[in-house]
């Protein structure tokens, strides 16, 4: 039985790899995938979904049980606001990190291939930084009032560290989606008669479409969870989602509420993500 | 339907292309590539080649001319003005492009008409200059297709409707047959001679395929290195090039040099001299096999050698034969001739004396 | 093209500018004496590059199986897949520590190393196996086929065939997971034991009651280390790819 089964093993382990593939090869293959979605992610959203319906005793203990109270407390203006400021600021994020994200991306584009790489380099090295660190670089910098202005514990503040912190997220997918434009059509655009704005509208954002959306969806949800960047830059002079969220769970001790909030999150990002990973595959660009 | 754009000879006076001196090097560490002096005129109406291995400086050429790249120095007039400072759009010039180049996102006809567009012309006159344009390269079918979807035969005529459709007096195309396979390779060569006869148009095409060059050019000009070596008729380059490069990068070439003329056999035949530094270059087709001991023909001589192969073609037969200095050389004879020889044998290659050609160079 | 240089430049200044001004500050003698007194910031240090060091390994190994399950699968269910995959990466990391935190008080696991290591596989997984992706996907099979036909077995086709070309998707892999480990603050917080302490979660405190001139010295620490293994990635990619005559990419790694 067992030399049965090494041979088999062994037969599948000769055959090539791809469309040859046995299917007890490929289970065999997926089973650490399979395993960690279900254990990391399926588990403990379930978890998180039935405690979003669970009620909140009085000494902030959580019983299970069924009811609407979390969500209801959500509705309440009071948590609309916290919402409302967590989406401008997020929205406000992902703006302005894009629209100085598409032009340094065309600049890597243009890049000779050697320069490029050092360019890549130079946008690499602050992607891999420490978090804490660049944010502790960059509210040091905050303090010393910039251009005189008065950025600290200040809602610009706040936004030019997101930005800070996200635009490399977002040059990444947007130049892999630009670099898959050979120039040649770009030159032939020109040579049609495009002018440079043609030759962005017409050229240029189709193709790059998927990729901004791609960039769009990695720097706007995640920032809607920022918890470090308000605290720390803002001082605690404005309250988000994040701190929201802190709050709840490790302060206040009402689990329930904070499911029910994290539950909402992940639901809109259910609801979001398959449209933009969609959008790339009818593109024809891989994410 | 002929295109209402006839672009060409019509007008009196018109001069067509002329380069002049053109220059473009680049460097990188110790090499130094690009054009180093390119002259050329191209008259209205013909179809000119510019053939050459890889890193001979046609592609920057063409792209000089399509006005892609900026010539360190030179002049690149058409009919007479100076569009050596002129973008691409501005000259009466298109380019189709290597892999093509087409839009991805829109669609055959969009594609089509894109430099139309762009001119702001009316809807109507779009449409109806896009008829005749997908007419004439039989696209008709493929209107709304996606680009993607199409083969690469396909793809290119899209490509030729796209630039022909602005009516340039110039059409450049970028070794245009090469992304194709052999047989739609050689119909295309057809087509595109066709083309360009009905249009009455100049094309200039870069190759590094000398039949291709042959098919399609009424003239053609080799580069090597930067420089233009030769430019004439496909028949001029064949049969009289200018040297041992320009030999043998068209077709075969057998060389005899002074050291391989030692052994010749001449048997009255008068030998014209050969000037230093040059070699006899003959073509294969103009070998001959005979026996070692055969008797040579007026006007003929011979070498002894000896059969190394023998390979059978269906239309011709080739024979790499090896002389007494250890040197090389092709045979070509018809398929139906069956030579009495067999590998290995003693034989004597012979040709006529005025079918070899004296070139110099390395 | 010009106004486009000068625009990216003030981007890269930009990012820039803050890393180099708390270089500046860290790269004094005393500061760096002030660190080595810190026990717990060492202690801490120690933790995280332990922690990411085993994160990334076994990040990157499963990464690199479920990599090689992708190609030729189904339209659709590799669509799933993918969107699965991609799904933590895009939630906001403080819902998915909760989320773990809740998940383990609910199996009732005590927290401490085994959380915090599988926690952080856990995350870097998506990283690690899409960074495989691309590479696994354009696998030259006629190399593996060449090996077996020589006659090598399963582990010498792997890797003298398998492994040579992949390589740098393991490279770019286990440099991202480790750099992510490093740097992960939310998900450690969540679901670490009392004993454990990783170095964002230390700065963090740091930052939180008093900054000293030996939080400079960490950083620029951190920051070399960063623009070392950057340096050394691109271009240790970069003389593989001039071999291979393509057009480098970090994005193809």
């Amino acid at each position: 039985m067992v030399r049965k089964l090494r041979q088999q093993f062994r037969d599948q382990a000769r055959a090539p790899l791809g469309a040859g593939v046995e299917k007890f090869q490929r289970a065999l293959l997926l089973a650490p995938f399979g395993i960690w979605f279900l254990f990391f992610i399926v588990a403990p959203m379930a978890v998180l979904l039935i405690m979003s319906f669970s009620h909140r005793t009085e000494l902030g203990e959580t019983q299970i049980a069924f009811e609407w109270t979390a969500y209801r407390t959500l509705l309440n203006p009071l948590y609309g606001k916290v919402l409302f400021t967590t989406l401008l600021f997020a929205a406000a994020n992902t703006v302005v990190t894009l629209l100085a994200a598409y032009p340094f991306s065309y600049f890597m584009y243009r890049c000779k291939p050697s320069a490029r790489l050092w360019v890549i380099t130079l946008i690499l090295v602050p992607f891999w930084t420490s978090f804490l660190v660049r944010i502790l670089a960059f509210v040091d910098v905050l303090r010393l009032h910039p251009f005189g202005f008065d950025w600290i514990y200040k809602a610009p503040g706040i936004l030019s560290a997101m930005v800070y912190n996200y635009l490399p997220f977002a040059v990444l997918p947007i130049f892999a989606s630009m670099e898959k434009i050979h120039y040649s059509l770009i030159e032939a655009a020109k040579d049609l008669g495009a002018g440079r704005v043609q030759v962005l509208t017409r050229i240029l954002w189709p193709l790059t479409r998927s990729g901004v959306s791609v960039a769009a969806l990695f720097v706007f949800v995640p920032s809607l969870g920022e918890f470090l960047i308000p605290e720390l830059v803002g001082g605690g002079n404005y309250f988000l989602l994040g701190s929201f969220l802190q709050n709840q769970f490790l302060t206040a001790r009402n689990w329930p509420l904070g499911a029910a909030t994290i539950m909402i999150v992940v639901i809109g990002t259910l609801i979001v993500l398959p449209l933009f990973n969609g959008v790339a595959k009818a593109k024809g660009a891989a994410t | 339907m002929t295109p209402s754009v006839n672009p060409i000879s019509s007008s009196p006076g018109a001069s067509g292309l002329s380069l002049q001196r053109l220059r473009k090097v680049y460097q990188s560490g110790d090499s130094i590539s690009g054009v180093q002096e390119v002259s050329l005129e191209v008259p209205a109406g013909e179809g000119f080649s510019l053939l050459g291995p890889s890193g001979c400086g046609k592609t920057t050429t063409l792209r000089m001319i399509g006005g892609f790249e900026k010539p360190d120095a030179g002049r690149i007039h058409l009919d007479s003005k100076d569009i050596t400072d002129l973008p691409s759009q501005y000259r009466d010039i298109r380019t189709v492009f290597q892999r093509y180049a087409l839009f991805p996102h829109l669609s055959v006809f969009e594609n089509v008409v894109f430099g139309l567009r762009m001119q702001k012309k009316p809807e109507f006159e779009i449409k109806k200059q896009a008829a005749i344009f997908i007419d004439l390269l039989e696209i008709g079918k493929l209107a709304n297709r996606n680009v993607a979807q199409l083969s690469g035969g396909e793809q290119q005529r899209v490509a030729l409707a796209r630039a022909l459709i602005t009516g340039p007096k110039i059409l450049l195309l970028d070794e245009p047959l090469s992304a194709l396979d052999l047989k739609l390779r050689e119909r295309m060569q057809l087509e595109l001679l066709a083309l360009r006869r009905k249009l009455g148009m100049t094309f200039i095409f870069v190759t590094h395929d000398q039949t291709e060059a042959m098919v399609l050019s009424d003239r053609i000009g080799v580069m090597n290195a930067g420089l233009l070596e030769q430019v004439g008729s496909p028949e001029e380059i064949y049969t009289q090039p200018k040297s041992r490069f320009v030999a043998s990068f068209i077709g075969q070439a057998n060389f005899m040099g002074p050291e391989q003329l030692r052994n010749l056999r001449a048997s009255g035949t008068r030998t014209p001299d050969l000037a230093t530094g040059a070699e006899w270059m003959i073509r294969p087709e103009n070998l001959k096999v005979r026996k070692l001991d055969a008797t040579l023909s007026a006007g003929s001589v011979g070498l002894p050698g000896r059969l190394l192969e023998m390979a059978y073609l269906g239309q011709n037969r080739l024979l790499k034969v090896v002389d007494a200095t250890d040197r090389q050389h092709l045979i070509s004879l018809p398929g139906s001739e069956l030579p009495a020889v067999t590998q290995n044998d003693e034989i004597l290659i012979s040709w006529k004396v005025d079918e070899a050609w004296s070139v110099h160079g390395s | 093209m010009k106004a486009l240089t000068g625009f990216a430049i003030l981007v890269i200044a930009f990012l820039w500018s803050p890393l180099m001004w708390v270089a500046y500050r860290g790269a004094s003698v005393e500061a760096f004496a002030r660190l080595m007194t810190r026990e717990d910031i060492l202690s801490a240090a120690t933790q995280s590059f332990g922690l990411a060091f085993v994160a990334a390994t076994l990040a990157t190994f499963f990464g690199m199986i479920t990599a090689f399950a992708l190609p030729g699968m189904p339209r659709f269910k590799g669509w799933l897949i993918e969107t699965g995959l991609i799904f933590p990466m895009v939630l906001p990391e403080i819902a998915m520590g909760l989320s773990f935190l809740v998940w383990y008080i609910f199996l009732g696991t005590p927290f401490g190393w085994g959380t915090l290591v599988a926690s952080h596989v856990a995350f870097c997984f998506s990283f690690a196996t899409l960074a495989m992706k691309a590479r696994v996907e354009t696998l030259d099979r006629g190399l593996i086929d060449a090996a077996h036909d020589l006659g090598a077995s399963p582990a010498q086709v792997f890797r003298h065939a398998i492994f040579p070309q992949i390589a740098p998707g393991l490279l770019a892999s286990w440099v991202t997971c480790f750099s992510l480990s490093l740097d992960d603050f939310f998900i450690s917080f969540f679901v670490k034991g009392l004993s454990q302490m990783t170095l964002p979660i230390q700065l963090y405190s740091m930052m939180k009651v008093r900054i000293g001139p030996e939080i400079y010295a960490l950083s620029l620490i951190l920051f070399c280390f960063s623009l070392l293994a950057v340096l050394v990635t691109q271009l240790w990619l970069k003389s593989k790819l001039k071999s291979a005559n393509a057009l480098p990419s970090l994005t193809q790694a």
